[in-house]
């Protein structure tokens, strides 16, 4: 059962992935900067609220931001764009989660980034349920109830909190100020969450492509001057809550929860929070089938760094070499290790990489494929990442053309291209995923270095160029590869004849002219 | 064409995000349905503490560093109070209500709240402490444990009680609290 939702979660995901694509390419696809879009939407709440906070007064909350909203010019928009952009933050923060999640990309030394990704999320809601009270309309007024009850459980006050809000006297503007200062506070906090977040990866990618992320927010801030937040009702102890305006990305919980006793929720939370955290436990694979991480031959590192430099999470390092060599030597912090293997193509000498996985390992796998396909000198063989790439690196043949799979395009040794090309192929066709979609970050940018920018280990300057070809598709855009397929295959079709016609023997191949014939008669 | 269609799909799909967010953003909602109206009662009183005393042994006293060596040894408590409600002549809460904390020596708090219809409804109750210290005394006179009135705390007062007529209407919340100054429950309704 767990498998079927997996794959079904998986075919879900390919599916909107590959439509996005299609709206926007690869490079603009936003489920691929999700992550990155809610650090540029709390970016803007940043801006935006600081302008809210000149105009917020603890002594007249409700007051206050009505003056605001009624600023027609500034004030109104600002007020819609701060509340806009956090509901396209908790989106964009859910689905990037869920794209994780679905990824397998949860679990392992990327434990941290999940689990510190959940915290983050709760502390946006948390800084949201604040900023709601903060306004003290009806919506905040209950949110402020509900949470008051829920505390009310935790042993934790000397009194009930809830008493503070059935009107024995007037809220005290300290409550206001205490709400304020979280609200303030939460972000600060929210930033050093953010760098434990990111800390294990490599050239994290804080922000998205500029043409995306300024047209989200120029979408939002269309949004907020169209259709405008206006006030609702304000919030009155004396009164039950009545009709009004709710956020359901804040306030989801609120229809599940009221009726329910604190407890039965807290426990609840807790159930949702153990499943959640527990994620990098019972998502990982079996030990089985757990990939290994990378090791290190020191006999064959010559500490040139290529490896450390390329790792797309820090898990290498240069300690001293052992053997009595100068120098240093690569070291694999098994912890850190995802086991991708882009360190095994970035080495030349073919030192580092996970067990089958290194350049020889590779290799080898390269002569027992063409010993075994024996493609000609008009075939193209793809070599296709086995997680994305259209979904062609999971089958034996894509449209004829015989299918040599790698775990990841970063991990594929230009070594392989150079073989491949030097036993006869006509050409190689590199089928990866795009690279915002690598699920190893950085597999298909390595690639297109080492393919055609000399980053080592690069492929050599003897291999035709023009037999070799990258291209990106999501695991849901076959067509798209098959396209490039057609066309590359027509590319080596022309090459080949261009090359039989260089071959031809012209005065041993044409006939002699009619005139001569003639001239001989 | 192709491409005509990718951007007007892409626009529309813009569109449509931002439409939702705009909707999502703004659900009406009525977190408390219907048109009861609610009596809540609310009020903090420190209650009267009673401690019951003991004098340590010498054996104890030894144990004990120079600074700390106090002759007696006192724990206290809030004595509880009993709260009966009725509305409408019905009989709606009889509660022993106790200090608060594990030790029971926190004031006492109570935070109650009925749905009631829109209308008006005769309230009566009666909020009395339970629990006589001095009737120890005689304990106390036969060198037994007892319980003693805390020198020096605050007493709250003995007995609260009110009897009167609410109008409520609909979606109202009367408050039934207590004035310290005044010494007696009041109630408070929407002006």
């Amino acid at each position: 059962m767990t498998f079927k939702l997996d794959r079904a979660a998986r075919r879900g995901l390919a599916q909107a992935d590959a439509l996005m694509n299609r709206l926007y390419g690869w490079r603009f696809n936003p489920l691929y900067h999700s992550g990155a879009l809610v650090v540029a939407l709390l970016a803007v709440l940043l801006v935006t609220g600081v302008y809210l906070l000149l105009f917020y007064r603890i002594g007249a909350p409700y007051a206050s931001v009505a003056r605001l909203t009624d600023q027609v010019w500034t004030g109104r928009w600002m007020r819609g764009l701060h509340r806009f952009a956090s509901d396209a933050a908790v989106v964009a923060a859910g689905v990037h989660a869920l794209r994780l999640f679905v990824q397998g990309r949860s679990w392992g030394p990327r434990a941290l980034a999940w689990i510190s990704g959940l915290t983050l999320l709760f502390v946006i809601f948390v800084c949201g349920w604040t900023g709601y009270v903060m306004v003290w309309d009806v919506q905040g007024q209950v949110l402020a109830r509900e949470g008051a009850r829920f505390l009310d459980v935790v042993p934790l006050f000397s009194e009930p909190i809830s008493r503070g809000f059935v009107g024995e006297r007037p809220i005290p503007a300290a409550f206001f100020f205490l709400n304020l200062f979280l609200h303030v506070a939460i972000p600060v906090g929210m930033g050093v969450l953010l760098w434990i977040h990111v800390s294990r990866v490599a050239r994290p990618a804080l922000l998205p492509p500029r043409g995306l992320m300024w047209g989200v927010i120029g979408l939002l801030l269309a949004l907020s001057i169209v259709w405008p937040i206006t006030m609702a009702p304000p919030g009155d102890l004396f009164r039950t809550a009545g009709p009004a305006p709710f956020d359901a990305f804040f306030a989801f919980w609120l229809p599940l929860t009221r009726e329910l006793p604190a407890g039965a929720v807290w426990a609840g939370i807790g159930v949702l929070s153990l499943v959640l955290l527990l994620v990098p436990l019972w998502a990982r694979p079996r030990a089985a089938v757990r990939p290994a991480p990378s090791w290190v031959d020191e006999r064959l590192c010559t500490g040139c760094e290529q490896c450390y430099q390329d790792c797309p999470y820090e898990a290498i390092g240069m300690i001293r070499r052992s053997d009595g060599r100068e120098g240093l030597v690569a070291h694999v912090d098994p912890t850190l290790c995802v086991s991708c293997g882009i360190c095994a193509g970035s080495c030349a000498p073919m030192g580092v990489g996970p067990p089958g996985r290194t350049g020889r390992d590779q290799l080898s796998g390269a002569r027992a494929f063409v010993e075994d396909r024996r493609p000609g000198s008009r075939d193209v063989v793809v070599v296709a990442c086995t997680r994305g790439a259209g979904g062609v690196g999971t089958g034996r043949e894509c449209d004829g053309a015989p299918v040599l799979p790698v775990t990841c395009a970063g991990n594929l040794h230009t070594s392989v291209i150079e073989y491949l090309v030097r036993s006869g192929t006509g050409g190689v066709l590199v089928a990866s995923c795009p690279p915002r979609d690598c699920r190893n970050r950085e597999g298909p940018k390595w690639l297109e270095q080492r393919v055609y920018h000399e980053r080592e280990a690069e492929l050599q300057e003897r291999v035709d160029r023009r037999r070799v070809h990258l291209v990106h598709a999501a695991e849901a855009e076959r067509a798209l590869v098959l396209r490039d397929l057609g066309a590359f295959r027509a590319e080596i079709e022309a090459l080949e004849q261009a090359g039989r016609e260089a071959a031809i023997d012209v005065t041993r191949e044409c006939e002699p002219p009619a005139m001569e014939e003639a001239g001989a008669k | 064409m192709t491409r005509l269609i990718r951007v007007a799909g892409g626009a529309a799909f813009a569109l449509a995000s931002m439409v939702a967010v705009g909707a999502l953003s703004r659900v009406p909602f009525t977190a408390e349905p219907g048109s009861h109206a609610l009596l809540k009662l609310a009020w903090r009183t420190r209650g009267e503490r009673v401690q019951e005393c003991r004098r340590r042994t010498p054996e104890e006293l030894a144990r004990l560093p120079v600074h700390m060596r106090e002759d007696e040894v006192c724990e206290g408590r809030v004595l509880p109070y009993r709260l009966e409600v009725m509305i409408d002549g019905a009989p709606a809460l009889n509660l022993l209500v106790r200090g608060g904390g594990v030790r029971e020596d926190r004031p006492i708090y109570v935070y109650r709240q009925f749905a009631l219809s829109a209308g008006s409804h005769h309230v009566r109750i009666n909020f009395v402490r339970q629990g006589e210290p001095r009737a120890e005394r005689a304990e106390a006179e036969r060198g037994e444990p007892h319980f003693e009135p805390e020198r020096g705390a605050s007493r709250g007062p003995r007995v609260l009680t009110l009897d009167t007529t609410v109008a409520l209407g609909p979606r109202h919340v009367a408050l039934v609290t207590y004035d310290p100054e005044a010494g007696r429950l009041i109630v408070k309704t929407p002006s």
